[in-house]
């Protein structure tokens, strides 16, 4: 017999304005209007000096096993906690009822690939800069 | 001219004293400013050496852990955990909200290295030995980035 867990553990329960700032933050990501700043530990950038958002990476975290972010978080100016996402994965993350597939897990899974794929693109970038020499 | 002088006395005393009280006030303040700083600064400098003791730790960790020594990896392990919870308690107001995340993240890393260390003298495979070393290089780097952070605000403070 088999169980579907995501029947166990119900519908998702994001706030969809939540998603939707994630997806805005992507997209503008995308255009170019958001910079972000590397360091060992994770990356952060300033959204017009107003809003600070910033992924935790984590270099091997419950199983998770390749290198990925741990904690999503925005902020406002004054350091208040607009949004936090616990990259909850695993038994752990099933059981605390963290699906993964939840929207807002999506969303912010995509923001984080779309700067690993950006930071590919710097590489590919340099390279052509360099061959062009 | 001396006679208006004479005749308005109490306002000059008045004025006089005021002057005074102001200068006082103004001094009072520039020694309390300079205190507030004072404490602020040896605050850095002291939550800048217990994240380099962090640091220092995590190193003497990532060594064990390369060599296999898996009860010493241990209770370093366990002590790093409790250090690195004690120094997000003890300094919270001290660090950004990155920073906060990032020490949560390291102590939670900490806390899953402590599960995962073998209980006897066996060798690990390749893949798990390099996952823990990655996992104490994080801390370390966790605590370094503070570190540095916090030594940059002690030296940029004005006096």
């Amino acid at each position: 017999m088999s169980v579907n867990l995501g029947t166990l553990l119900g519908p998702p329960t994001d706030d969809p304005k939540q998603v939707q700032l994630v997806q805005k933050i992507s997209e503008k990501t995308r255009q170019g209007k958001i910079s972000w700043n590397k360091s060992k530990t994770g990356v952060s950038a300033s959204v017009s000096g107003k809003m600070l958002v910033s992924f935790v990476l984590s270099p091997w975290f419950l199983g998770l096993g390749a290198y990925g972010w741990a904690v999503f978080t925005i902020r406002s100016e004054k350091g208040n906690e607009i949004l936090k996402v616990d990259n909850v994965v695993g038994l752990a993350g099933l059981l605390a009822g963290k699906a993964t597939n939840a929207p807002l897990l999506r969303a912010v899974n995509e923001l984080f690939n779309l700067l690993q794929e950006s930071a590919e693109e710097d590489i590919d970038r340099a390279i052509d800069l360099v061959s062009r020499i | 001219m001396i006679v208006p002088l004479l005749k308005h006395w109490l306002e000059i005393v008045a004025i006089a004293s005021l002057l005074v009280g102001i200068y006082g006030i103004r001094g009072m303040r520039t020694a309390k400013g300079a205190a507030r700083v004072a404490r602020r600064k040896l605050l850095h400098i002291m939550a800048a050496d217990d994240f380099d003791e962090l640091v220092r730790t995590s190193k003497i960790l990532t060594s064990a852990v390369r060599s296999g020594d898996w009860g010493g990896s241990g209770e370093l392990a366990v002590g790093l955990a409790a250090s690195l919870a004690e120094a997000s308690g003890a300094w919270r107001g001290l660090l950004s909200g990155h920073e906060k995340d990032k020490l949560d993240v390291a102590s939670r890393t900490a806390s899953a290295l402590t599960g995962t260390l073998p209980m006897d003298e066996r060798a690990l495979e390749q893949e798990s030995a390099r996952r823990m070393v990655e996992a104490c290089q994080f801390i370390g780097s966790v605590a370094g980035e503070i570190a540095g952070r916090l030594k940059y605000a002690f030296q940029s403070e004005e006096e």
